[in-house]
């Protein structure tokens, strides 16, 4: 069965969807989209894919799915039969939380990004601030787990929601917001970036 | 700004957060044994602040002008002290022998020193405190008849104050999460106060 | 981008952080040297050309499947454009040409536009245009995060090397023509 992802390689939220199939070694298509400037993700085929016009888009034989979270859902309930990175326990519940956190939430820091970097019409200022409160509830959260001993957002082990947090934490430099007041942030992201099959995008520096 | 590192042989270094050769910010860059590298060309630093390497030009050894700008760095209790004026050393407080400390957390408030180091003097930690040590970058405080809590205040700019707080006594291990979630408080509540001129 | 014009100009002159920035696509990390080349003064057009540049290039455009010896000549039309000629695989009698032609907003805040004509048979516009993209916001976190965002031309204040000589040059055009706008003016102790 053929795997095809609708992706665009600056956008934190395919890069999600690319680093869970990079960690779970699978193939997949790429379909380019030229999401800037060419608005292909608003064109009539790719609505036929996904009316929202949002990438990315991932269709996995008969099945086709939009939303970062979901896909990322599917396909570690797919493909990840020892539940590694969306564990089917009491942990589940707090992988969700978390994962709908990073599609909701962090999505500020994405916004403030669109802002800053292909000029788009927004209240930055708004969406600064917002992003700020969101990297310290999971800033606060990660502190809590480093008392703990623990590195990884839920569990001891990395999930999904580590997945989908670490795009829009590690780009929003690119939209005026620093890491700097989040130091437990950046323990979390150093270990991430350490992670086996990591692959760095355009804006996270390749060298750690 | 600031660019803190440690190599492999230990000690951090604080150095200013530019690389004399473009201007980049050296805290971007990567820690390769005991030496730290720019980002940007893969310019190499010595412990020292030297620069031993430029990768553009392999055979070159780079003069000695070409040096990072470097502040003091003590650690001390589990937090690292310097001194922006470089001329003297770094302000820690005098607790005696260096033993015991654990970190509870760092934390940035919005608001400047000032308000940040009044609302600590008066915060409930949980159980009866006291200060015991007061200096312009630390606050020491008797949290109950078991433990201390030492609080440096990092003034970063006109209305944003890093805490960075450390703990020792007996209980101390076990009271470090509490001690962290009572820090979320503090913040919380200093921001809801209106600015103090 | 958040920085003055003529560090994005500086970026685009470079060839020592190909391979640390773009590894893997512009550069090699273990191929990191930059052999001499010549920077010029044209007095009659006044513009600054760097030519006979040449750099190890893993994937040097979205074209290529191995590696190479690119050759550039790089061409400084005005303080805020700036433009390359850059071998083409396979075909020696034409070059790729890549322009940046930066609009000043304030002195550290631009806008960039990134016209190219590229020699390539099969990938389509979208992937070319992907491909600049990815390499343009490697580079912008760099331009972002340099200290001062405005340009200093005193040479004591950022140290060059070899490598820099394009750069140099630009900074001593800027200098004799007097420029103000975007240039780091350092305190007086």
């Amino acid at each position: 069965m053929t795997i095809t992802l609708y992706d665009y390689t600056l956008s934190g939220s395919c890069y999600k969807v690319r680093l869970l199939l990079n960690f779970l070694g699978l193939s997949y298509d790429r379909r380019q989209m030229n999401f800037y400037p060419g608005r292909q993700h608003k064109s009539p085929e790719f609505l036929e894919i996904n009316p929202l016009g949002q990438l990315p888009a991932l269709q996995d034989g008969d099945l086709i799915l939009r939303d970062a979270q979901a896909i990322l859902c599917h396909l570690a309930n797919k493909y990840d039969a020892d539940g590694h990175w969306l564990p089917r326990d009491e942990r589940f519940g707090d992988v969700m939380m978390w994962v709908m956190f990073a599609g909701g939430e962090l999505m500020n820091s994405s916004a403030a990004r669109l802002h800053d970097a292909l000029g788009y019409k927004l209240d930055v200022h708004a969406a600064r601030t917002n992003a700020h409160a969101a990297f310290r509830v999971l800033e606060d959260h990660m502190t809590a787990r480093e008392i703990a001993g623990r590195k990884w957002i839920v569990g001891d082990t990395p999930t999904i929601a580590d997945i989908a947090s670490f795009p829009y934490i590690a780009l929003s430099g690119e939209g005026g917001i620093g890491h700097e007041d989040y130091p437990a942030l950046r323990n979390w992201m150093r270990d991430f970036r350490r992670l086996d099959r990591f692959h760095a995008m355009p804006g996270v520096p390749e060298f750690v | 700004m600031l660019a803190m590192w440690r190599g492999e042989d230990g000690p951090v270094r604080i150095w200013e957060d530019r690389c004399p050769h473009r201007g980049m910010r050296l805290s971007f860059g990567f820690v390769r044994g005991d030496a730290l590298r720019c980002i940007y060309h893969g310019w190499s630093y010595r412990t020292d602040g030297q620069c031993i390497e430029i990768p553009a030009h392999p055979e070159l050894t780079p003069p000695k002008t070409i040096c990072a700008s470097s502040y003091p760095a003590e650690s001390r209790y589990g937090i690292v002290w310097t001194n922006l004026e470089r001329g003297g050393p770094a302000p820690f407080p005098d607790l005696g022998p260096d033993e015991g400390w654990l970190p509870v957390r760092s934390l940035y408030v919005n608001r400047p020193a000032g308000q940040v180091e009044a609302a600590v003097e008066s915060f409930d930690f949980g159980a009866p405190s006291s200060i015991r040590l007061k200096n312009p970058s630390a606050i020491l405080l008797g949290i109950g008849s078991q433990m201390e809590m030492l609080l440096a205040i990092q003034p970063v700019n006109a209305d944003r104050t890093g805490l960075h707080a450390v703990v020792r006594g007996e209980n101390a291990s076990a009271a470090r999460a509490d001690l962290a979630r009572r820090m979320q408080h503090l913040r919380a509540e200093i921001e809801a106060e209106r600015e103090k001129k | 981008m958040r920085t003055s014009p003529y560090r994005l100009v500086e970026n685009f002159l470079d060839l020592a952080h190909l391979c640390f920035i773009h590894k893997d696509i512009l550069g090699d990390p273990e191929k990191s040297e930059v052999v001499a080349y010549k920077t010029e003064h044209r007095k009659d057009a006044d513009e600054i050309w760097a030519v006979d540049c040449a750099f190890y290039q893993p994937s040097a455009s979205k074209a290529s499947t191995t590696g190479q010896m690119t050759k550039y000549i790089y061409r400084v039309m005005s303080p805020f454009s700036v433009m390359l000629y850059k071998t083409v695989n396979g075909d020696p009698s034409r070059n790729d040409a890549i322009c940046v032609f930066i609009q000043p907003l304030d002195e550290a805040d631009c806008l960039a536009y990134m016209p190219m004509a590229l020699v390539d048979e099969t990938s389509t516009d979208g992937d070319l245009i992907e491909f600049q993209q990815s390499i343009f916001l490697q580079d912008r976190v760099i331009l972002e995060n340099q200290r001062p965002a405005l340009l200093p031309l005193d040479p004591s204040y950022e140290l060059p090397t070899r490598a820099d000589a394009s750069s140099i040059a630009y900074r001593r055009w800027l200098k004799a023509m007097n420029m103000r706008f975007g240039i780091f003016e350092k305190q007086a102790a």
